[in-house]
């Protein structure tokens, strides 16, 4: 897995945070969900929650100005929340055979050798290959 | 698209463009993005750019990768716009004014400022208001390994917004390929099946390619190309006619006109000047020898490649070797790989040139790849 390290923004970049009442701190929940989608791609729910739940929420406690903040500083965090979790996805997964539990580990000295993986049907489309060169990238060490 | 704002709201808007990190108030533009295939070349680099969702190109260009650094006490006036910092063509063209820095060596990254020089240009190049997004997908040799790719994010950190890196084999056979013809039954597709040379100036790479992202063990890269044969051919020109007087530059421009591979040619004839007299070199022996190096440095991994194809593919596979890349330019390369694969009994052999397109292939299959590539798959540069 590449160490590339990305430097993250200073915290004086980050608008500050209006008060934490119950009822923001679900606006913010509510935030922080769109921006995931919309991180994700699904603009399409992303937008149907900004437009409907989140609107009238923000609406209710009269803070459309303190929304924007709000915005910037959830899509910052769950810009940052993704690609770390990208970064330790790989190494995660490299630690999770060596930690199995004995009472899952079976041993079959007698099973044959596994026969070489076949590789799946080629790609359809470039964006597979793409995904397929991502996926080969996490595997190399 | 943009989803538009309820009428009385102010709430912000989500940008389509770029997911959650370029989240904008509706108070604010959400940024263009500009899509860049680029091939960054030892010695020569290729940038195609265009815009999402489209076929156009906006901005084609290939250049020398060098910068010059305007040197101290030049008069005022010499250099165009008293510019300290010139790119390409026009560094070369003041060679004499400049000191002239390389930011690739052998395919990878040498002199990590230089090369952020080098790419603030091609952004500007893109992108002259400097506001748009650049999306940008970036060949690396076949071999790089991992340090290699992240002194490439590194320099790119701060100038392209988006990355994605591509190993140049690959994004060759990708802008090799006709898309026109990918379902025609008699077309040898290369991305489905084909076998890539692509001699540049630092490393010459082999990749095959047989419907499958390439592995490692599909490419191999070897550090012989066009650098190699230009100081081969400077030694034995030294050996031949010392004090000769040619630079690196020139003899460069020699092998790219009379450059070949093969039984030697004689007599290859050409008038240099030295020390202000006109003398006729004889170069045939020279640029031979210099040529077949290449040959036999290419010729054993062409071969280890050709035996990991599979039984069903192998004959299509050698219907379908292309050589790209400047090193595709010598006079008979196509004809003596093919020769020895026939010699060395490979059934029916066909190696062929890529074209005069071959500067611009890396950087038509990163744009398509750019056009092609789904928003999670951009890596991010914060900086």
């Amino acid at each position: 897995m590449s160490h590339c390290t990305i430097p993250l923004p200073s915290a004086s970049a980050v608008p500050a945070r209006p008060p934490a009442s119950p009822d923001w701190i679900g606006v913010a929940r509510l935030c922080r969900r769109i921006c995931l989608l919309a991180e994700r791609g699904d603009l399409a729910e992303a937008d149907r929650l900004r437009t409907g739940e989140f609107a009238t929420a923000v609406a209710a406690l009269q803070a459309d100005e303190a929304s924007h903040a709000l915005f910037a500083r959830e899509a910052d965090r769950v810009a940052h929340a993704t690609l770390v979790a990208e970064q330790l996805a790989p190494l995660l997964a490299a630690r999770l055979p060596a930690t199995t539990p004995a009472s899952f580990r079976v041993e079959n000295k007698a099973a044959p050798a596994a026969p070489p993986r076949s590789r799946p049907s080629p790609p359809t489309d470039l964006a597979d290959f793409i995904d397929e060169m991502i996926a080969l990238d996490r595997r190399t060490p | 698209m943009t989803t538009a704002a309820p009428e009385k709201s102010t709430v912000p808007s989500i940008s389509a463009a770029s997911g959650a990190a370029a989240f904008a108030p509706t108070r604010l533009t959400a940024p263009k993005i500009m899509l860049l295939g680029f091939d960054l070349g030892t010695n020569k680099s290729c940038v195609l750019a265009g815009s999402p969702g489209g076929t156009d190109i906006a901005v084609s260009k290939v250049l020398p990768s060098v910068v010059g650094y305007v040197k101290d006490g030049i008069v005022d006036g010499i250099v165009a716009g008293n510019a300290t910092t010139l790119f390409g063509e026009d560094a070369l063209r003041h060679m004499l004014h400049v000191r002239l820095v390389a930011p690739v060596a052998e395919g990878v990254i040498a002199d990590p400022a230089v090369a952020r020089d080098f790419m603030r240009h091609i952004r500007t190049l893109v992108d002259p208001s400097g506001q748009a997004e650049i999306r940008a997908v970036l060949g690396v040799p076949a071999n790089a390994g991992a340090a290699a790719r992240d002194d490439i994010r590194r320099c790119a950190q701060g100038i392209f917004d988006r990355v994605l890196l591509i190993p140049e084999p690959f994004l060759a056979a990708l802008g090799f390929r006709d898309d026109s013809r990918v379902n025609q039954p008699n077309y040898l597709d290369p991305v489905v099946n084909s076998l890539f040379i692509d001699i540049g100036g630092g490393t010459s790479d082999l990749c095959l390619v047989q419907g499958y992202f390439p592995t490692a063990e599909d490419q191999i890269s070897v550090p012989y190309a066009g650098d190699a044969i230009d100081a081969a051919l400077h030694a034995e020109l030294d050996r031949v006619y010392p004090n000769n007087g040619l630079s690196r530059h020139g003899v460069r421009e020699l092998k790219e006109t009379h450059g070949y591979v093969g039984p030697s040619r004689k007599p290859i004839e050409v008038k240099v000047v030295m020390g202000g007299k006109a003398h006729t070199l004889e170069l045939g022996d020279a640029l031979a020898r210099a040529g077949n190096a290449l040959i036999e440095k290419i010729y054993p991994p062409l071969t280890r490649l050709i035996e990991r194809a599979s039984s069903d593919s192998v004959l299509a596979l050698l219907q379908n070797i292309v050589i790209t890349g400047g090193g595709s330019q010598i006079k008979g390369i196509d004809v003596v790989l093919q020769k020895k694969l026939a010699d060395d009994g490979y059934e029916s052999p066909k190696v062929k040139i890529a074209g005069q397109d071959f500067k611009r292939y890396v950087a038509i299959g990163a744009l398509k790849a750019a056009r092609s590539a789904r928003e999670n798959q951009w890596q991010v540069l914060l900086g």
